[in-house]
């Protein structure tokens, strides 16, 4: 009416829009990665940034906020990564892997980008969560932890599964290519 | 493969160097895997292939298209945020109850007094804006039979016009051009300058650059390049391409006009540009052919640099 409800200029929200938002495109990769859909992945971004503008004054000026926006986010979706079965995902994976091998294959790593991220979308879903949210969106093993819901040693043992999974996928992309240093370095 | 050393082998370096690499570990064992290393080239080849393996994932996944965000979803969800908080905490009711009437009274004329101002924007006040029609839909006969998708477009860039060059009415604050870019579309970097520049070599100093950057009309983006030419506002708007569009890439042409405000549009294979005015529409169009080459080229140099 006045031009105020338009434009608010409080406190709140210009630190918001400093802090937060900036992180609007990292929430959305991860959304994506998490739900693995773009219409779903938007309604999860804007579910979250909506709670956490709600919630910013709770929020500590200073500290990591793009990981308390995404735990925000995996709360938001708790109920979908309920239904994903994962404890099941994880069973059946584990009996694939080969326990500890003491020198791993060395990796080529010429791939295209399009093998990669086939490597990585073949992950199970709960490996793929561990190793995108530490190698890709470099949180710690605890904000991790957190983010899931799971010891953080499960974190560990989850990470080290999924890594030497995804190596493999991808020296099996290079093998079906014949490149000679997969087997051989 | 075994070694000889009490602190750590080469299974225990398999075990760890991923936690390494993630800065996880105490910082003696950091120091028995990097003695390992020093002494066993295999580990240390290892070391290497991990970061890179690593590396690459990082890269590859944080600029896969298929993960990026949709630009005009951003701005979007901004603009939502901004008016849902704007609502909740600035809302007229919380106002009135919480003042009492000489506040009230102070809040009015306060607030009449900025919306003046911020609707006379004092680069553009003294111009004289052309009428504007109260209808914002362009008429349809004007469309130059393109269809729906381009009469929407046109009108987007219209309202563009009218609520970011002639009067300052946006919802969304815009952002610079070079955040665009960085966040957006490389192609917004210096796009103002290319406008500026191409219409400055064809017509001299009769342009006059008035104001540059991204902003958020009707959930539309656009690159906006503002600029005065024979004492009139001219709106430069340039926009990135639905996907699926069956759009093909347009040379200039006329593409309608609301009231006395004329639109001129080509496209690229990947944006949709437009040039706005209240010139005759020659001259307008005259303004959009001056540019189409420097702006394709621009284009295309921003798409081979990415």
């Amino acid at each position: 009416m006045f031009g105020l409800k338009r434009k608010p200029t409080n406190e709140i929200w210009e630190a918001f829009e400093g802090e937060a938002l900036p992180h609007m495109p990292d929430l959305y990769r991860i959304a994506y990665w998490l739900v693995r859909n773009k219409e779903e992945a938007e309604d999860l971004v804007q579910e979250t940034l909506s709670q956490a503008l709600r919630s910013f004054h709770r929020y500590e000026r200073g500290t990591n906020c793009r990981a308390w926006m995404t735990r925000i986010m995996y709360n938001v979706n708790g109920k979908r990564i309920r239904k994903l079965s994962r404890l099941r995902l994880v069973e059946d994976t584990e009996e694939m892997i080969a326990e500890t091998i003491a020198f791993e294959q060395p990796v080529n790593t010429s791939l295209n980008d399009e093998e990669v991220i086939a490597a990585v979308k073949k992950l199970p879903e709960a490996f793929r969560q561990v190793v995108l949210l530490a190698d890709v969106e470099e949180f710690s093993y605890r904000e991790v932890a957190e983010l899931l819901q799971i010891p953080a040693g499960t974190v560990m043992s989850r990470l080290h599964r999924g890594r030497k999974l995804l190596r493999m996928e991808l020296a099996g992309f290079a093998r079906s290519f014949g490149l000679k240093n997969v087997n051989e370095i | 493969m075994k070694f000889e050393m009490d602190e750590m082998n080469c299974k225990e370096f398999n075990e760890l160097v991923d936690s390494y690499l993630h800065n996880e570990l105490l910082v003696e064992t950091n120091h028995s895997l990097l003695r390992h290393i020093e002494l066993c080239p295999g580990c240390r080849e290892s070391l290497a292939n991990h970061r890179e393996v690593r590396s690459r994932l990082q890269s590859v996944v944080r600029n896969a298209d298929e993960s990026r965000i949709d630009p005009q979803f951003e701005i979007r969800v901004r603009s939502s945020l901004r008016a849902d908080h704007g609502s909740r905490k600035v809302g007229f009711g919380s106002f009135a109850r919480g003042l009492g009437f000489a506040g009230l009274v102070s809040v009015v004329l306060v607030a009449i007094a900025f919306f003046t101002l911020d609707t006379k924007s004092p680069e553009i006040a003294h111009l004289n804006p052309p009428a504007i029609n109260a209808s914002n839909a362009l008429p349809a006969s004007t469309d130059s039979g393109i269809g729906p998708v381009y009469a929407n477009l046109n009108k987007d860039a219209v309202d563009d016009h009218k609520n970011c060059a002639l009067t300052h009415n946006l919802e969304t604050k815009p952002i610079t051009l070079g955040d665009a870019a960085v966040r957006f579309e490389p192609a917004n970097r210096d796009i103002d300058k290319t406008v500026v520049e191409t219409l400055r070599k064809e017509f001299g100093t009769k342009v006059e650059f008035i104001k540059a950057h991204y902003c958020l009309i009707n959930g539309r983006a656009f690159a906006h390049v503002v600029v005065r030419f024979e004492e009139r506002v001219v709106s430069f708007l340039m926009t990135r391409k639905e996907q699926n569009t069956s759009i093909s890439n347009r040379r200039v042409q006329q593409c309608g006009y609301d009231g006395d405000l004329k639109v001129a549009c080509f496209d690229t294979q990947t944006f949709h540009l437009f040039v706005v005015s209240d010139l005759e529409a020659e001259s307008n169009l005259k303004l959009a052919e001056t540019l189409e080459g420097s702006v394709r080229e621009h284009i295309a140099e921003a798409g081979a640099r990415v």
